[in-house]
């Protein structure tokens, strides 16, 4: 038979199981707010009663269990939601980040605005040109007005280049600063994986260290894509594609290394392999599609650089090959010739060891006008006839060049661009395309991200409903776990000092 | 489905942060007026924006255009009016002189009647459009008609008179050109050799001619030849003039197309662009109701729970 010190035992199970009960939902209460916080549960299982284990039951039937204790405390948390949250996070780091620069990139090179746009500045030169086949080709301030419009032109292109290489530069070194995130946020697991290892062989559950890893996980699927899988033994294993990036202490630090092929650019190496690290999304990936990206499908700055040098190879062989063919106004000690640039091309060599014009050397940022026409308005050539002060017809007022080149603004059948005002504007609306469509691809995966963010908090978050509830009913346990143990107390009481008093 | 406090506050946030952004995007397009500030707000309208405003700016530049022709035209069409008036008075006095009652001095006095006429038809010969010879070609800069000692007329250093002159073929047939519209050029002058004949029977050397003829004396039948020459040169002038008229229409029915062309433009690309001030205020105001709403709805769920009603 069990005995009255049994029922004190039970009841003092109920006292210690209801106290942890409530310092559990003091505790959910305290981190309501916490990011990050899984809500804990008591899980409580009850005491079967000694003889269970007895071979000889030599006890009456009837034996009561022994009371409850509390085997664990547990989080509730859902791992599918989680890699799900991990997988949709990934993308949303991508699309945002794209998002983001793209939009900074319409506005460096906008040319929906009148007055700082390649198209604009365009349209003057061509309106010069028109004034001076038109008003007076020998007249020196319309050629200083065409000289000036050029120059404005070019410089243009020489802006947006230089815009644009910078931003490039900047994608590089935030792709660096990324690498350097995630090297910390590994390191960090690696030595959180072992906290947690060390506090869970001794059969408890490592709760808050649990949820800080958690968080470090979130975090690190933003920047780049990762697949975590935990073993039996509770150890992590996170990869990225196919390198293993922590498997449970060992970390694979990334590396970014400058590649001299490249400009410098940094490639990413997993640490101490020689094959680059293939990843597919996150930030560190929207950075490096915006520094690399050199496609109509893979759009980034290369592109529109390439977009632009092409249009300045096209400007400059179209009106320098007409214009070679005009000549020039004499200008002091030089005749009227013919055969002068209007825009400058570099020279090359040839493998003969000839000299020659090499116009895919020209690009945006190297844009200008030749030599000679900086150095005076005069060679200008508008005129197909030499210039002659002195012969009968001097030629000044012929403009059959200037109108060769005025006409250049509207043809529509020029080798590689078609039409100069037509490529820019496609130019420019690929981008604004891409902008808008990583604009609305980034706004639906939010909202996809916040949505799975709202299933998990509906599983893990805290309801402060909830603990309320269940504060009061651990507090009525408690009470009532004291009354059991008065009871046994005064069954004691009546036991010891009342029985077998009999005569006294 | 189970409802935590953080999922009340953190949809709360969102709401209200989604309703401020509509309310700024809508405050700054009514502060600047456009509906497209940069090409990602839509794109395929900011195509259209782009491709009008290239429009409007060719339609102006060529706009511009016709009006230097035309300028250039109405130049060179008193100045050959100015002509026709010479070659008529021309005609007058060898009409008035063929009779032959009149004697040697009135032949001299009428002689320098023409000799005066003549000189004038040179002064003609030279106009200017400002600082530009209109009558020279591309010889613009320099007096294209010139006296040479043998009293000869050169025309840029040509003579005149030498028909069979390849230059001076060549020279007849140059003529200004602008690029007045899409691949549309007009020629917009009239050069020396149109204007007063090439060969022999060119206007000057007929009036040189007669006042030689006048001044030596000649007999009437001899000088009635010369009227006859004159109303040659007269329906000449006159074709030019018919030529110029012409021309002058056609860059007038350019101009007006171009000036409708620019209101049809410039309203098109405003429909695309601008913001119906009106309309942006109206969205404005319900998009700062429902924020208002749902501020206040907020914070109704945001705030009670289960202890505000425990003991």
């Amino acid at each position: 038979m069990s005995s009255l010190f049994y029922g004190l035992e039970i009841a003092r199970t109920g006292l210690t199981v209801s106290q942890k009960a409530i310092n559990l939902s003091g505790h959910n209460i305290a981190n309501a707010n916490t990011e990050g916080y899984t809500r804990q549960r008591l899980v409580i299982s009850s005491i079967q009663p000694a003889s269970v284990n007895v071979r000889l039951s030599s006890i009456s039937k009837g034996s009561v269990g022994g009371g409850a204790t509390v085997s664990l405390v547990d989080q509730i948390r859902n791992d599918y939601l989680d890699r799900q949250f991990r997988n949709q996070n990934t993308r949303l780091g991508y699309w945002q980040v794209k998002a983001d620069e793209l939009e900074y990139i319409e506005m460096v090179v906008n040319e929906l605005s009148e007055d700082t746009s390649i198209s604009s500045a365009l349209a003057d030169f061509f309106q010069s040109l028109s004034d001076l086949a038109e008003n007076d080709p020998s007249s020196k301030e319309i050629r200083t007005s065409v000289q000036q419009n050029a120059l404005k032109m070019t410089e243009a292109f020489n802006q947006y280049y230089e815009q644009l290489v910078e931003l490039q530069n900047l994608y590089n070194d935030k792709m660096a600063g990324t690498v350097a995130r995630i090297n910390t946020l590994l390191t960090n697991i690696a030595d959180n994986n072992r906290q947690i290892f060390a506090y869970e062989l001794s059969g408890e559950k490592a709760n808050e260290l649990r949820d800080t890893r958690n968080l470090m996980i979130d975090e690190l699927s933003r920047l780049i894509d990762i697949s975590v899988t935990e073993s039996e033994k509770g150890e992590i294993i996170i990869k990225c594609g196919n390198t293993e990036l922590v498997n449970h202490l060992a970390v694979t630090a990334l590396k970014a290394q400058p590649d001299p092929d490249y400009y410098d650019f940094y490639r990413i190496y997993p640490s101490g392999m020689s094959e680059e690290l293939k990843f597919s999304g996150g930030e560190l990936k929207a950075y490096q599609d915006l520094r690399d990206g050199d496609s109509a499908d893979n759009m980034g700055i290369p592109r529109i650089i390439e977009n632009l040098n092409t249009l300045a190879r096209s400007i400059a062989k179209e009106f320098n090959d007409i214009h070679k063919t005009g000549y020039t106004m004499p200008n002091g000690e030089e005749d009227s010739r013919n055969g002068v640039f209007l825009f400058a091309v570099p020279k090359a060599v040839d493998e003969f060891g000839n000299e020659y014009e090499d116009y895919s050397a020209i690009t945006a940022g190297n844009f200008t006008l030749s030599a000679e026409v900086l150095e005076s308005v005069f060679n200008i050539a508008a005129s197909d006839q030499k210039i002659d002060f002195s012969a009968g017809n001097t030629q000044q007022g012929n403009n059959r060049i200037a109108l060769a080149m005025v006409t250049l603004a509207s043809r529509t059948d020029l080798p590689v661009v078609g039409n100069f005002e037509e490529f820019l504007k496609s130019t420019m609306v690929e981008v604004g395309t891409e902008s808008a469509s990583c604009k609305s691809k980034a706004e639906s995966q939010q909202t996809i991200v916040e949505n799975v963010q709202d299933r998990r908090q509906s599983i893990s978050g805290v309801s402060l409903d909830e603990e309320m509830v269940q504060l009061i009913s651990s507090q009525h346990a408690y009470s009532a776990a004291a009354r059991m143990m008065t009871a046994v107390d005064e069954a004691l009481d009546v036991l010891i000092n009342r029985t077998g008093r009999v005569g006294l | 489905m189970r409802i935590t406090t953080g999922m009340m506050q953190d949809n709360y946030l969102k709401c209200l942060s989604r309703n401020m952004g509509k309310m700024v995007s809508l405050q700054y397009q009514m502060a600047t007026g456009k509906r497209l500030n940069k090409m990602s707000d839509d794109p395929v309208d900011a195509m259209s924006v782009m491709q009008f405003r290239v429009k409007l700016y060719k339609s102006e530049r060529y706009r511009e255009s016709v009006e230097r022709g035309l300028t250039w035209l109405q130049q060179t069409e008193s100045s050959v009016m100015e002509l026709n008036e010479i070659i008529k008075s021309a005609y007058e006095t060898v009409i008035q002189i063929t009779n032959d009652w009149l004697g040697d001095d009135d032949k001299k006095a009428a002689a320098e009647l023409i000799g005066q006429l003549r000189d004038h038809v040179l002064t003609i010969g030279n106009a200017q459009s400002g600082t530009q010879y209109i009558f020279g070609g591309y010889n613009t800069k320099k007096a294209p008609f010139t006296v040479d000692s043998s009293g000869k007329l050169l025309y840029n250093g040509l003579d005149l008179m030498d028909a069979a002159n390849p230059a001076l073929i060549e020279e007849s047939e140059t003529n200004i050109e602008y690029e007045v519209g899409f691949n549309l050029r007009m020629n917009v002058s009239v050069n020396g050799v149109q204007l007063l004949g090439m060969g022999e029977n060119n206007i000057y050397s007929v009036l040189d001619s007669l006042y030689n003829a006048l001044k030596d004396g000649a007999p009437a039948d001899e000088l009635t030849a010369y009227a006859g020459k004159l109303q040659d040169a007269q329906s000449h002038v006159l074709s030019v003039l018919g030529d110029i008229g012409g021309r002058v229409n056609r860059l007038e029915l350019i101009a007006n197309r171009y000036d409708e062309d620019q209101l049809m433009y410039t309203d098109i690309k405003s429909k695309l662009e601008d913001v119906d001030q009106a309309e942006a205020l109206m969205n404005f105001k319900m998009a700062e109701y429902v924020y208002n709403a749902a501020l206040q709805v907020g914070s109704r769920i945001v705030q009670p729970s289960l202890v505000d009603f425990l003991k």
